[in-house]
């Protein structure tokens, strides 16, 4: 569900905005994953 | 034969808002005072009373309305009844408030007419929404609103008073949980760091689509910040998951007693001068605006300081992966008087913050074993009718509230350095750990607890394993065989391991 909400507002954000948004599902999927 | 004492009460059945409710009518009221003439009459319709106080009002109200309407069942209310209990008898009955003289001269009569000294009509107490809600409010516009909604939707709109600002300012139960449970309770400290972080989120989730809706936290103000405070808080949580038990006690112990002072010592909300964005709030959009109805303006809002702001949401995010912390009490200050966002700005920002910085880190948790924190924190109901409850409670006595969450802060980061200090009898629990890990099972099993088990089996009960796992030992895989699973491996453990020796202190 939140990386779904991430897939709708990164389109709306500006471009840096929308590079952080993509950084912080990056680090979701990591901790979601086990890596870390 | 009903005797003739019976015989005066006559029990009349009414319709008071659709409900149906039983009143007293006296034929002889020669009793010598109106107190006692009431509580006889009211002995006989106390549970009827009630059904009606309940079924009209809210039930902190209720039992005050019953107990109004018992001492004065002929709508005179007295003196010795609170002014809330008669006004909810008031609101029960006739609408109208009327505070009087009190219980008459003893051998008056009661029938005989008594003289209100001040007469109000409920609904014109129309009083600032937000502020102080004392003997002057009106009930009869009170409305059963779901509390939390309530307050957020009341802090959105900007109608909290003063004291709620400073009451509530990001001090919410995500940074009383870990401390007061691991304080207070005897659950591993793993364990209920990671029910801490989910316990945050669910609490921070609920209110924000409603505030980015109403434009009081900004994704262009939050997106960055979470951002490091988020890869913080995931090496917090790998950190404190990796560091010896009674030093993390210890440090928790620390923190809290430093929250607390931070909390008692917080200043007023920065004021609203005008600012200028630095080169990187200004690269990265970090403004806005948003309609104040407090203030009847259009507040256009812009913040500074944003590297120093980037290091301290690195700082609360690693503090509050590492002990599970909400740290609403921390993004709060340091969105306001750091960074100079808006004080609504703020608070509206540090929740979705949160909600965003959490997430992360329980589930370096989660994996590691603590998924009960999950199950328990985010659908358990109670913990929402908790939260509104204490929403409630922030609504009334927002000052009272404050103090008796800094004293428990304050006990509960003393129990934490006196457990942490504690020769030991924490590290213990990793052993434990370890003896379990092997047969598939992630264990957060205290040492208080697997000698709890041994005593309980020697009694001759069996190992339930709804209560094992409510102790804390839980399989990674959360079905129900694998929790009975667990519950007989911590059985096992509970038989085969030897007292451990010289150790003096216990847990």
């Amino acid at each position: 569900m939140t990386l779904v909400c991430y897939l709708r507002v990164i389109p709306l954000l500006p471009r840096l905005q929308a590079a952080f948004a993509l950084a912080q599902v990056l680090v979701l999927l990591a901790a979601i994953s086990g890596l870390v | 034969m009903p005797s003739r004492r019976a015989l005066r009460r006559v029990p009349q059945v009414g319709e008071v808002r659709g409900c149906r409710a039983a009143r007293c009518i006296r034929r002889a009221p020669r009793r010598p005072s109106g107190a006692a003439a009431a509580a006889d009459c009211a002995r006989v319709l106390d549970g009827t009373l009630e059904i009606v106080a309940e079924a009209l009002l809210a039930p902190g109200q209720a039992g005050g309305a019953a107990l109004a309407e018992r001492a004065s069942p002929g709508g005179m209310l007295c003196s010795t009844t609170s002014t809330r209990a008669s006004r909810a008898a008031a609101a029960m009955s006739s609408g109208v408030i009327r505070t009087g003289t009190g219980i008459p001269p003893r051998g008056s009569r009661r029938a005989r007419p008594r003289e209100a000294i001040e007469e109000r009509t409920l609904g014109e107490q129309h009083r600032e929404v937000g502020g102080e809600l004392r003997h002057n409010a009106s009930i009869a516009e009170w409305k059963p609103l779901p509390p939390l909604v309530d307050l957020a939707d009341r802090a959105v709109r900007g109608e909290l008073s003063h004291r709620h600002r400073r009451g509530g300012r990001g001090i919410g139960g995500g940074v009383l949980f870990v401390p007061i449970v691991a304080s207070f309770f005897p659950f591993h400290l793993d364990f209920v760091r990671g029910a801490g972080l989910v316990f945050a989120l669910a609490g921070t989730l609920a209110a924000g689509p409603m505030l980015l809706r109403n434009r009081m936290a900004s994704l262009r103000l939050v997106m960055p910040l979470a951002l490091a405070g988020s890869i913080a808080s995931v090496a917090g949580a790998v950190v404190g998951l990796s560091m010896p038990t009674d030093a993390l006690q210890t440090a928790l112990g620390a923190t809290v007693i430093a929250i607390a002072v931070l909390i008692a010592a917080s200043k007023d909300a920065y004021g609203q001068a005008a600012i200028e964005s630095d080169a990187l709030g200004a690269a990265l959009r970090m403004r806005g605006d948003f309609e104040d109805p407090a203030a009847h303006a259009r507040i256009d809002w812009r913040t500074h300081r944003t590297l120093a702001g980037f290091g301290a949401f690195g700082a609360i995010g690693f503090l509050g992966g590492l002990f599970g912390l909400g740290a609403g009490f921390a993004n709060v200050p340091a969105l306001n008087l750091l960074m100079a966002a808006p004080l609504k700005v703020a608070v509206g920002s540090s929740g979705l913050t949160i909600s965003i910085i959490n997430s992360s880190a329980a589930w370096v948790y989660i994996n590691r074993g603590a998924r009960a924190a999950a199950d328990r924190g985010a659908v358990d109901p109670r913990h929402h009718a908790r939260r509104a409850l204490g929403a409630r409670l922030l609504r009334t006595l927002p000052a009272t509230v404050r103090r008796v969450v800094i004293v428990a802060m304050l006990m509960a980061g003393v129990r934490a350095l006196l457990r942490g200090s504690a020769c030991g009898s924490r590290s213990r629990s990793r052993v434990y750990a370890r003896w379990l890990e092997p047969h598939g099972a992630v264990a957060f099993v205290s040492p208080s607890r697997v000698r709890a088990l041994r005593v309980w089996r020697a009694a001759g009960r069996t190992c339930r394993s709804s209560t094992a796992a409510l102790w804390g030992c839980r399989s990674p895989n959360t079905s129900r065989a694998a929790a009975r699973r667990s519950a007989g491996l911590a059985a096992a453990v509970a038989r085969r391991l030897p007292e451990p020796r010289g150790v003096a202190c216990s847990p």
